[in-house]
């Protein structure tokens, strides 16, 4: 059997996404390769059954450096992320991949799914609840949308969804209020873990996005798990979305992304030295800090779509059923609650007049910084 | 703000330090993560940022304490039914908070308020672009090159 080393140190969501490719690898061409990686965040790869530990200076073990140049085709070419690295193997060792699942291919043990999730085993809650990324790395600046818009969509759905804020230590993830506060909390396994007890993610175009599609739901619950997508115009919709996802984008409703993704990487140059810094890499119509193309999507845009994922699951007893939620239990969020009182009305607080906004002035200074949700669990 | 934004970000040119004041009161002077605010004098991006947000915590400390003392003496709960200006002055100083916040958030500044009995007492910061860059710097990097060749055959 052919002895395969797969390298690369690109960001965990293109890890998820080699993870594809190494899966439809032994799916195509089953018992002809022995593979093994070295990747950045090698948590991603535990548990995956198509790995075999190989010696990286045996002679027999090919190295492969596996890099998606596809993207650079993307505005022109019907091609998801998912083909990039198989379309990148295809080339390089002269096969012929094909794609057979429209995800990423992540495994948790048996013990991690027995587990309780992270959120319980940190508050001793179990209620249910949704993930919320509201920021990310500095080096692509440019999928940041303005911290005050997610917490506007949170505070819709005050009382009804639960959000667990999560994002990594030394990135740029600003506190929300009335949200479970896990940013710098959740080493990728516990972020797996925590996507796996989750009914839904909300986030930029970033690593949680593939991890809602790739882990897999729980048993009884949907057969996929919701995500909305606040993306912009950086990448075409063909190239980063999933099937199942709402994946909130603008391109081909600007100059600047007529013809697809714009492929920025930063909105303004940070000062920090690095290459992304230069003109090139950088928004070219921004507006109040933000590019012009996620300052046009805003809560208004978002709130429906999550909406229309929570009136999916709001049939009463279809939904105490398939999320098997004893009762007495975790957080007060009944199918009822789920349901959109006003349909697809959306309300802001950003929308509520002077006089009311003075009426909670008092309360904003009393509780500047509103770490946990207001909801609280169930009595027994 | 609107088109392409060059350069780190300024600070207002009328920003006014309110240590410089003669009512100052330091109690109501929030920490700069768990420090004391550098001067005006200093022309690190940073710390001017720290001024402006402690400043800006600093009026609404103020604010707060006076609200307390209005509430306490009216004997009403709420209070800002009998006091309009003084809500309409928070509020203002509110504002001048989140565009602030506005103003940095681009550059992936955060000053996330400590509040002890609804007064700010401390700001944690996180300015993003130097914590990368010390990241980078102290960040370990090995390396590794392998190079197969053919061994030459046996001579006859």
């Amino acid at each position: 059997m052919q002895k395969l080393m797969l390298l690369n140190n690109q960001a965990p969501g293109d890890i998820v996404m080699l993870t594809a490719a190494v899966r439809d690898l032994h799916r195509c061409y089953p018992s002809q390769f022995l593979t093994d990686v070295r990747t950045n965040c090698m948590e991603l790869w535990e548990n995956n059954p198509y790995l075999t530990p190989l010696n990286i200076t045996d002679r027999d073990v090919e190295i492969v450096d596996c890099r998606y140049p596809l993207f650079e085709k993307s505005n022109r070419m019907p091609v998801h992320f998912l083909q990039g690295f198989v379309d990148d193997l295809n080339r390089k060792l002269g096969l012929q991949i094909k794609i057979s699942e429209f995800k990423g291919d992540i495994h948790l043990s048996d013990e991690e799914k027995g587990r309780p999730s992270p959120v319980e085993e940190r508050t001793g809650q179990n209620g249910l609840y949704w993930i919320i990324v509201a920021g990310g790395k500095f080096d692509i600046t440019i999928k940041w949308w303005h911290f005050r818009r997610w917490q506007a969509v949170i505070d819709h759905f005050r009382d009804r969804i639960q959000f667990v804020q999560v994002g990594l230590e030394g990135h740029y993830h600003p506190p929300l209020k009335g949200v479970i506060d896990l940013r710098g909390k959740t080493p990728r396994r516990e972020l797996i873990r925590l996507v796996y007890h989750a009914l839904g993610v909300l986030c930029p175009v970033t690593l949680l996005m593939h991890l809602a599609a790739a882990v897999e739901t729980k048993p009884g619950t949907a057969k996929s798990r919701p995500c909305v997508v606040v993306a912009g115009g950086r990448e075409a919709p063909h190239w980063a979305a999933y099937p199942t996802h709402q994946f909130i984008h603008t391109v081909g409703t600007l100059p600047c992304c007529a013809e697809g993704g714009c492929w920025k990487v930063r909105t303004v140059p940070l000062g920090d030295g690095d290459y992304r810094d230069e003109e090139r890499y950088l928004c070219v119509d921004v507006v109040d800090g933000l590019p012009r193309c996620m300052e046009m999507i805003t809560p208004k845009h978002v709130i429906p779509f999550v909406e229309l994922y929570l009136n999916q699951f709001a049939q009463p007893p279809r939904a105490k059923a398939e999320y098997g939620q004893p009762a007495g239990t975790g957080w007060n969020l009944s199918a009822a609650a789920y349901h959109a009182p006003d349909g697809l009305t959306p309300h802001f607080l950003s929308e509520v007049g002077p006089s009311e906004q003075c009426k909670r002035v008092a309360h904003n200074l009393q509780n500047p910084i509103v770490r946990r949700s207001q909801c609280q669990p169930n009595q027994p | 703000m609107t088109g392409r934004s060059g350069g780190s970000p300024t600070h207002s040119s009328q920003f006014i330090d309110p240590r410089s004041e003669e009512d100052f009161d330091p109690r109501f002077y929030p920490k700069a993560d768990g420090a004391s605010a550098t001067s005006t004098e200093s022309s690190d991006r940073d710390d001017w940022i720290k001024l402006e947000f402690c400043a800006v915590y600093y009026r609404l400390n103020q604010l707060h304490a006076k609200l307390t003392e209005m509430r306490g003496n009216a004997g009403e709960p709420d209070g800002e039914s009998c006091a309009p200006e003084l809500m309409q002055e928070i509020e203002k100083q509110l504002r001048l908070r989140d565009e602030l916040e506005d103003r940095y958030s681009p550059y992936g500044v955060i000053a996330e308020a400590i509040a002890k009995d609804g007064f700010t007492v401390k700001i944690k910061f996180t300015f993003g672009d130097r914590t990368v860059l010390r990241e980078q710097r102290t960040r370990l990097v090995s390396s590794t090159a392998l190079i197969f060749f053919a061994e030459p055959d046996e001579p006859n």
